[in-house]
């Protein structure tokens, strides 16, 4: 059956490129300069054809008429100009070899036999044009019709991209609400449980001083439980505003290997992991919100230091390409995906193995990161195959100050 | 029922073949919540007033456990589970199903405590016997367990 298909094929594309062919080969036919060849070439062919039946019917016939034929066959095909030029070659072929005594030195007598013939053929062929004109002007509107049909079509689907893409956006942000209040929820649970636990253990057996190391205990979790709610907040807002473009970007001239040198030098003294830094251009000027920009980097570099084993290394480099500066942060952690490599910028996205890992998170740093990045005019995205980790890259325009 | 005698907390055990048999003869609750903190709170709450409960905090081991216990015995099994939704690997939804479509495990009362807000109802949820929206109120939490621990035979 797959050889039957694929025999099938070039059959079909060969009589794709005949009809083509033949599109092309008539178009050719009907221009105008073909007119004026096609008009000599018939009222060539009539002469010959005229002397053949004279040869076998002597008897007097119009020999004019087929010369009118002619013309109003040329003038239905290839229009005006090639018509009357087919009444002037016939007109000289008839007075010239067809009756060579038909025109006498008298001007008016020539007038007077001619003009019926001529007057006639003008009309025909007149009429013959007008008829023409019409057809392509009927023709020239169905093909703006279908013209503004395509046009209309290409909106319609530029119009249903967008639609879905609002209906994307106004998913994600029902999901974001969503997850949002969930895990807003779920430290208040442990905040208002403890509290009211402390206060059960009170109001029942009094201040005993089991009951003060029991409300320590609880206090301090209730502490750690309440700042991470205060993170989250944070976070929150912080995607909200970066988002909404509520605060703009404070946008100065920074040097991007000199903000990757700091933040990799916080973070080696926090993690105390190797992290390699490689700047591959002396100059890396940006046009930047230099504090949203660390932000990213914070994430990208943290994130590479969480989640990768700790005899390894982190890679960082950065480079200049055409009108973009190019960052790249690699860590040897576990392979990601195609799949969660689309995913893992989604608000509140993690990754399963992340999920079961002893970091914590909420999945929302590389949202934010993405917008921040995205807002920037540039590009955030992540890269990972097996047994080679997962690089991070975010493509940045240059500055205009910057030397190429 | 109020039992004082409390099974320690087993946390995030694949089945329950090392716990004692004499444990689980005596009603205990099963509590399951991906978050840990959560989990040692309900844990302790209802230990405070005197309930024997086994914790679980990874998903999957469960039915696992569920399935141990049933070999042993009916009684066995826990009088009340309470059980979180959201949680990777199994989710509580397949794990409510699952037990509502199979004996002896459908008797087991299920208590959904849930950070969702969109279940509002225990039709949302097939197999759960009620729902409980987090954060909740320990005063209703424990009236809830009493409810369900009292229909238990001899129980108060």
């Amino acid at each position: 059956m797959q050889t039957r298909m694929s025999g099938q094929r070039p059959q079909k594309r060969s009589l794709q490129e005949h009809a083509q062919h033949l599109i092309v080969l008539i178009s050719l036919l009907r221009s105008t300069w073909f007119g004026y060849v096609a008009g000599l070439l018939l009222v060539g062919t009539l002469v010959p054809l005229d002397k053949v039946i004279d040869y076998f019917s002597p008897s007097p016939i119009f020999d004019s008429a087929p010369f009118a034929l002619v013309s109003v066959l040329v003038a239905l095909i290839w229009g005006l100009g090639p018509a009357l030029f087919t009444i002037a070659i016939g007109l000289f072929v008839i007075a010239e070899f067809i009756s060579p005594g038909l025109l006498t030195p008298n001007i008016g007598k020539d007038i007077a036999i001619l003009s019926p013939f001529v007057v006639m053929q003008i009309v025909v062929v007149a009429t013959a044009i007008c008829f023409e004109v019409a057809r392509r002007r009927i023709l020239s509107a169905q093909q703006m019709t279908q013209a503004y049909a395509r046009e209309l079509e290409a909106a319609n689907q530029r119009l249903v991209q967008v639609n879905e893409q609002l209906e994307r956006a106004n998913y994600l942000k029902d999901y974001v609400i969503l997850r949002s209040s969930h895990e807003l929820r779920t430290p208040m649970t442990t905040i208002l449980g403890r509290t009211q636990q402390a206060l059960y253990r009170l109001n029942r057996s009094g201040e005993t001083p089991e009951n003060w190391s029991a409300l320590r205990q609880y206090l301090e979790i209730v502490e750690v439980h309440a700042q991470n709610l205060r993170i989250l907040i944070d976070d929150l807002f912080d995607l909200s505003s970066v988002h909404s473009g509520q605060y703009p970007l404070r946008l100065t001239q920074c040097d991007l290997g000199s903000l990757c040198r700091d933040v990799i030098e916080d973070q080696q003294a926090f993690s105390d992991r190797s992290i390699e830094l490689e700047l591959l251009s002396d100059s890396l000027l940006i046009q930047a919100d230099d504090k949203r920009l660390v932000q990213v980097l914070v994430n990208l570099v943290n994130n590479a230091v969480k989640y990768s084993s700790e005899n390894t290394t982190i890679h960082v480099r950065v480079r200049l390409e055409h009108t973009h500066v190019i960052l790249e942060v690699h860590n040897e952690s576990t392979a990601l995906s195609q799949e969660q490599l689309e995913q893992i910028f989604e608000p509140f996205y993690r990754t399963l193995d992340a999920e079961n890992s002893p970091v914590k998170g909420w999945g929302l740093g590389l949202a934010i990161s993405k917008e921040i990045v995205e807002r920037h005019g540039g590009q955030i995205w992540a890269e990972s195959s097996e047994g080679k980790g997962i690089t991070f890259f975010v493509k940045l325009p240059i500055s205009q100050d910057n030397p190429a | 029922m109020k039992d004082t005698s409390i099974v320690n907390p087993i946390l995030s055990i694949d089945d329950g073949s090392s716990i004692p048999q004499t444990e689980t003869e005596r009603p205990y609750i099963l509590v399951v919540d991906d978050d840990q903190s959560i989990l040692s709170m309900l844990m302790s709450l209802l230990e405070s007033e005197g309930y024997s409960c086994v914790g679980f905090s990874e998903s999957q081991g469960v039915l696992p456990f569920l399935q141990e216990m049933g070999k042993r015995g009916e009684r066995h099994l826990p009088a009340l589970i309470l059980l979180d939704l959201m949680m990777p690997k199994v989710s509580g939804y397949y794990i409510a199903r699952w037990l509502s479509e199979h004996e002896p495990y459908n008797h087991i009362p299920i208590l959904v405590i849930t950070a969702d807000a969109r279940v509002r109802d225990k039709s949302n949820v097939p197999g759960a016997e009620d729902i409980l929206l987090k954060p909740f109120q320990i005063d209703a939490l424990i009236t809830k367990v009493e409810h369900y621990l009292s229909r238990l035979p001899g129980g108060s």
